[in-house]
């Protein structure tokens, strides 16, 4: 507990007792959180109401106890409302949270997103921390219809400094952070590697440009491990359709046959069942 | 925190009707002088109860009140408290009248049971 809400939380204690006993008390208190005993606030709280028991025993004696009694309670009171309530919500804004993707967030491959901080810690080349990514970018929200995979983060995202609102840079897929002022044209894009049909293939940087095959119709895995083994970000749709059999692929876009560059979205609409 | 006999009678008696903390802190001390850390620690061990810093002190200012217990000389940031003999002897009467009532009790218990 730092000195000055220490001071205020143990002013309420009389005179006598506060110059015979702060001192100790705020030393205990200190090694209680240092051991990770309690927290703080709950340590404020705690200490507010041993306080306030302590003001009502040297009250006895008063001719004015009533009066003293009543405000006590009310300072107590209002207090703890205050502490309670972050000075109702006015002390403390809510503060974005930001960090590395927790170990726990991640299980079977699938990503808790609500246990992802607000922005996400970005890695530059050297490992250092460069900047932080908004989750929103990471795992945006579906445009339409269910968004039933998760969403694969090739696509350009916004690298923001500390203060997380400053922009530095960005991270390209392939290319990794580029600061701003710099072009990522002159940097060099590593192919990345992916897994399809049981067989290690590359993906191509994004100024490779590539033909979106025809998956019209297929089953949903086989038409999507198609397009994600080509290095395709695949955002995948639901739709309600009365020909396609549910779990088949309804239709794509951009359609079959377009030319796209290497690592571009392809959103597939998917046949499910009516309920 | 000295007082008058007067006011140190009146906080004995106090002591002595409060909640079983001031026994806690007494029975905890009987082992040997203890800090506040150690004595919370020393309390959730024999009997369970987790004392706040705050419920702690409140409990050391009226035992010292009473002259039941004593500061001792600080060691760096940690603050060491002793029982005093007329410490030792409040704890035991309060801790002799418990068992007669919990042997009482038992008896009570045992019989309501036959």
């Amino acid at each position: 507990m730092s000195r000055r809400l220490f001071a205020l939380v143990t002013a309420l204690y009389p005179r006598a007792w506060r110059e015979r006993y702060a001192e100790e008390l705020s030393d205990l208190c200190e090694e209680f959180v240092d051991a990770g005993e309690t927290t703080r606030l709950h340590l404020a709280l705690t200490i507010l109401f041993a306080a306030a028991v302590e003001r009502f025993r040297s009250l006895r004696s008063s001719r004015h106890r009533v009066l003293l009694a009543s405000s006590t309670v009310l300072i107590v009171v209002l207090a703890a409302v205050t502490f309670a309530t972050n000075g109702f919500g006015l002390l403390v804004s809510a503060l974005p949270t930001k960090g590395p993707v927790p170990n726990d967030a991640i299980v079977n491959g699938q990503t808790d997103i609500s246990k992802v901080p607000d922005f996400v810690a970005a890695v530059g080349k050297d490992g250092k921390i460069v900047g932080y990514v908004p989750k929103a970018d990471l795992f945006p929200a579906p445009t339409r219809g269910a968004h039933l995979g998760p969403q694969t983060p090739f696509e350009v995202q916004p690298v923001y400094a500390g203060d997380l609102r400053t922009l530095v840079g960005h991270f390209y897929p392939g290319i990794g952070f580029v600061p701003l002022g710099v072009s990522p044209s002159t940097q060099s894009c590593v192919p990345e590697s992916t897994v399809a049909n049981g067989q290690s293939q590359a993906i191509p940087c994004p100024g490779v440009a590539q033909t979106i095959p025809n998956v019209v119709g297929m089953y949903t895995p086989t038409g999507v491990a198609k397009l994600s083994g080509m290095g395709l970000s695949v955002q995948i749709v639901a739709v309600l359709s009365s020909s396609v059999t549910p779990g088949h692929i309804v239709s794509i876009l951009p359609i079959a046959g377009t030319t796209v560059a290497a690592r571009s979205v392809v959103t597939v609409d998917i046949s499910v069942n009516v309920s | 925190m000295e007082g008058t006999r007067e006011t140190r009678l009146m906080a004995a008696n106090e002591v002595r009707g409060s909640s079983d903390r001031s026994v806690l802190v007494l029975t905890s001390l009987a082992g040997g002088p203890k800090h506040g850390y150690a004595l919370i620690q020393d309390v959730r061990e024999f009997a369970g109860v987790r004392l706040g810093p705050g419920t702690l002190y409140g409990c050391l200012s009226k035992l010292e009140a009473a002259g039941l217990v004593e500061a001792l000389p600080a060691e760096a940031r940690r603050h060491p408290y002793r029982i005093t003999t007329s410490g030792l002897e409040v704890l035991r009467r309060q801790l002799s009248e418990s068992a007669r009532i919990a042997e009482i009790g038992l008896d009570r218990i045992a019989g309501a049971m036959t």
